[in-house]
Order: C-alpha cells, then structure tokens, then sequence
C-alpha cells in the first residue's frame, strides 16, 4: 500500500506491505540515525517524533503515519550545523557508544519544546523511555539542561 | 525487513463507526482492531489479516459536560497526561495513574481505549477507572460498567469498538494509584487504588487492586473493613489472600504480591482519605 507523510519537513511517500515498522522503512530510507533496539518498546533507541511527541518507531506500522509529520534525528542537525543539544550532548560528554544518542535528543528535544525551563526531574522524567547502557544518566541530564539554558539565550557559568 | 505482523494485508482508515463495524463484522476473526499498535507484536503472527484503525473515527476529545469526565478512546494517555486538568479529585488521580504508565513515548501511542481492550494484570490505568466506577462506551452507544467488562473478559465485547470512557465526578472527594515495581517504568508487581465518594449521606470508598490476578479486581470486602476502620495492613494482606490467589513469576512470589498489594491498599486508602478531608 502506498503511505504518503512528511519526513523532516519533506514530502515522503513510498510502498510498502501494511505490517511493516517505521523503523525500518526509515532506515532503508537512509534515515539510519534512527536505531533499532529492542524492538519492542523498552529501549527507546527508535525514538522519532510523531506529530512533535516522541514514540518508539519500532512499534508504530507504516500506515500509521499517513499524514502526519515525523521528524527523525536527521531533520534535527546536520554535523556542520548541529542542534544546540547535540552540541551540548558533545560538550558534556553525554555520548559513549552513541547508540541510545539520536533517540535521548529527540526525546530531550520535544521536552524543550514543551518546557524550556526543565528540572532535572523534568529531564530524567522526560528521557524515562531512553535506556543508556553505557553511562549513567549524570552527564545526559548535564547536556539536556546544558542545552536548556543554550535555548533559553542564557550564558552558562 | 521485518514486520509486526507479516500476516497482515489490509490497513483499514475508516471515517465513521459504522463503517468500522461493518468491516469487523464482514472479516470476523481475521481483522482486529488497531489503536495505539503497542501490543500488536504480542498477536498470534498468523492470525490476523486486516486491521481497523480507530484513528479518524473522533475518538480523540477529553471533555468534561456538567458531573461527567468523558475520555474518546483513542485519546493517547500522553495526550490524556496533557489535558487533565488537575483540579478534580477525579482528574488528579487520573493524571498520577497515567504518569505511573509505561514510558513517555509509549504513552504518545497507547491509548485509553486500548489500555482497557488489552487489559492484563500488569494494567494500571483499569485499576483506577475500577475504582472510580467508570463506565465504558460500546460503539457509541451501548454503556456497561468497566466493573462488569473486567469480570466477563476482553472476549465478551468481541466485534465490537471501545468509542468512550466516562465517569461521574460528583461525589468523588478523594483517590489515589499506587504502584510498586522493580523499577519506576516497570510493569506493576501489584498495584492498588483506592476512591473516597461521599454524597453528604454517608462516605465510602472504592478499593481495586491490579498485578495479582489476570485482571484488575474491586474487592468489596476490603471496602467495608476500611470504612469502618477496623483493619490494620497486616489484616488486610491477610484477607486480600483469602480473596484471591496471586500469580507468581520470577519478579514476585506470589505472597509477596499479596503483602505489596496490602502496602499499596493501606497507602491509597491514607492519601485518598486525607485528600478527602482536606
């Protein structure tokens, strides 16, 4: 069946069998920034933004998104011109393997989106669905409110 | 690539209900209902060759008419999480059991109807509509006590569509959930809520308790020791153990579920009284 939507801000269509995952068909897309995890909810490394609100693409069948919008991590920064919480996920040296990164910035993104003055709470509430097998969560949650004061034009101590 | 469900041939959109209904009728077994999608990898792989999207049937208000709080079932609890206003007994208790719920972006695609129709015993939110007394809408018009729903099974509203959950909010003056797990995010090892209505003639409470049993249960006995005082949390586990037989895993034994499930009575009915009395 054919499902028309808009990928990082682009018209996306394409064909595909009904059953098959968001994840996937993003990935085959190009789109590899998007990780696949457990495929079944727990881990987060699929997150993408439907609508603006993260959700794990591995549980989300293709028709799902017939117009609607999903933002990837690629519609988010590109290397040259990162998003300030990429960068600031760099800075605080919230990156080890890099494998749960994409789907914590999405997730850290619709946080700011929604509430540009989080506190660690709020953080580590928002990024609930985020596994990070590598680090703690201390240097995640550093890069998120690193990031928050970015946005919000603060300069950082 | 792989695929949720490799069986599956027809993705329907309908636009009305009826529409819905008919195509569910005319596939019988093979076509099943598709809300959130997050428990579609738990389907037999074979079975199911159609499904039924409830996205564009309007399913997706929250609105609050005069004492009623109605719920569109394919509200998602992530979205629930946002309207709930917070300023009803009714609605703060709500809002705790969803935020208790699964994960941020799993709660972007669960949704309140689907919550219900795939209710387990790790299901959270059924534990406070049970205790709440809410009713649930069938295809847009026929209404039956979630109370009754969980007692006769998912099974019983086969080829039929959740379109709404509603409550009453008069009346409720105080409620909680609470939820013990491994971990925050963890599925409920027991769970328990716990209403306090009072319609100026005499107070009484609601008790449900989840995560022993396959599904959700009121237990009314509970009800009548806490209304009248006379149990303490020892007791209480104790009765709850006449009362049921907890399942066992290997995350909890089961008369360790039961001493959880008395903890999280206890604790429900001591923030919800209080709640009451404020």
């Amino acid at each position: 069946m054919r499902v028309t939507a808009t990928v990082n801000g682009s018209p996306f269509s394409c064909d595909v069998a009904p059953g098959e995952r968001l994840v996937d068909v993003l990935r085959a897309h190009g789109l590899t920034g998007t990780k696949y995890g457990c495929g079944s909810g727990e881990c987060g490394a699929c997150v993408v933004l439907l609508d603006g609100e993260p959700v794990n693409s591995c549980l989300v069948v293709l028709p799902r998104i017939e117009g609607h919008s999903i933002t990837t991590i690629e519609g988010l920064g590109t290397p040259s011109v990162p998003h300030p919480i990429q960068e600031a996920f760099a800075e605080a040296g919230a990156v080890q393997c890099g494998y749960c990164t994409p789907g914590m910035v999405l997730s850290a993104y619709a946080l700011l989106q929604r509430n540009p003055h989080p506190t660690r709470e709020d953080v580590a509430a928002a990024l609930d669905g985020n596994l990070c097998r590598c680090t703690g969560y201390v240097k995640i949650i550093d890069a998120v409110m690193m990031a928050a004061a970015r946005l919000r034009g603060e300069a950082l101590s | 690539m792989s695929q949720i469900l490799p069986s599956l041939e027809r993705y329907h959109r309908p636009a009305s209900l009826d529409e819905a209904l008919r195509i569910l009728h005319e596939g019988g077994a093979s076509v099943m209902v598709l809300a959130g999608g997050v428990s579609l990898g738990m389907v037999p792989r074979r079975a199911v060759r159609g499904v039924v999207s409830i996205e564009r049937l309007g399913l997706d208000a929250v609105e609050r008419e005069g004492g009623t709080l109605r719920i569109g079932a394919g509200v998602t609890l992530g979205h629930l999480e946002r309207m709930l206003a917070g300023d009803s007994p009714v609605e703060r208790l709500l809002m705790v059991t969803v935020r208790r719920t699964a994960t941020t972006p799993l709660r972007n695609l669960i949704t309140a109807g689907g919550v219900i129709a795939g209710v387990g015993p790790w299901s959270d939110l059924p534990v406070a509509l049970l205790a709440l007394g809410a009713d649930i809408v069938l295809n847009g018009t026929t209404v039956i006590s979630i109370e009754r729903f969980l007692a006769d099974g998912p099974r019983s509203i086969a080829g039929a569509i959740i379109s709404e959950i509603r409550m009453s909010v008069d009346g409720v003056k105080g409620g909680a959930f609470i939820k013990l797990g491994r971990n925050e995010t963890d599925l409920a090892m027991a769970s328990a809520s716990v209403v306090v209505f009072d319609d100026g003639v005499q107070p009484r409470v609601r008790v449900a308790i989840g995560g022993l049993v396959s599904r959700p249960l009121r237990i009314e006995a509970v009800e009548e020791s806490l209304t009248r005082g006379v149990i303490d949390r020892g007791a209480l586990s104790e009765l709850l153990g006449s009362l049921v037989t907890p399942r066992h895993d290997p995350r909890a034994e089961a008369v360790y579920r039961l001493d959880l499930a008395g903890t999280c009575v206890m604790d429900c009915f001591e923030t919800a009284t209080r709640e009451a009395s404020a």
